[in-house]
């Protein structure tokens, strides 16, 4: 599974990405193994989402295992 | 025509404009979003750069579903697209979303659509420089 990490999430988990060896989960189990990984990334928690394979999900979603994940604060374009 | 990308280097606003002008199309709107010298993030600072960064992928295709919804609601014929990345000067473009259409009540309301969305949904990030540090936008909870 590989996490790709944007914005303040890159600066509280220290990356821009990573792969890490895991089963399916749910968002909300992931959630728990990066913050688990990287405790900084609990304050992005409430604020941010997560996008896998690049479309958004939420709390009890499965992700798939080979999964592209990435961390998403909130947006800031145009 | 659709044309929705993400740009590492300074942005042609008049190329954009005319990639979408069509020979059946009677308008051309356009914005453009340019890096500003006061902060969002903190108040009263002067913000001497912008960098932005974006999950290019899933931008660019959120910025293409974007302007197929606005070709789905407006009567319109192109929309060009186009957000740089990486660090700005104050003054520089940020992004330009130009619409062509038959008529301008359609390119003004669909140029004005695609850039609400794409700010609103599209996964960019910006962060503001000062003299005495950076912060990014909107990531306080």
């Amino acid at each position: 599974m590989t996490i790709l990490y944007f914005g303040v999430a890159r600066d509280c988990s220290g990356r821009s990405s990573e792969t890490i060896d895991c089963g399916e989960l749910s968002v909300d189990g992931l959630w728990d193994l990066l913050i688990a990984r990287h405790p900084e990334l609990a304050s992005c928690r409430a604020i941010a989402r997560i996008a896998v394979d690049m479309r958004y999900a939420e709390g009890g979603e499965i992700v798939p295992a080979g999964a592209e994940v990435a961390v998403i604060p909130p947006v800031a374009g145009g | 025509m659709i044309d929705c990308r993400i740009i590492a280097e300074p942005l042609d606003v008049a190329a954009a404009i005319a990639a979408a002008t069509q020979a059946a199309s009677g308008a051309t709107a356009a914005f453009v979003g340019t890096a500003r010298n006061s902060s969002a993030a903190r108040e009263g600072a002067e913000v001497i750069r912008l960098s932005y960064e974006a999950y290019v992928p899933m931008a660019e295709a959120e910025m293409l579903l974007i302007a197929d919804e606005a070709r789905a609601a407006f009567d319109v014929l192109a929309v060009v697209a186009h957000h740089r990345v990486g660090t700005l000067g104050i003054g520089d473009a940020a992004v330009v979303v130009a619409v062509a259409a038959p008529h301008r009540a359609a390119a003004f309301d669909a140029c004005r659509y695609v850039i609400e969305e794409v700010k609103k949904r599209a996964p960019i990030w910006k962060k503001e420089v000062f003299h005495d540090g950076s912060e990014w936008v909107n990531a306080r909870p």
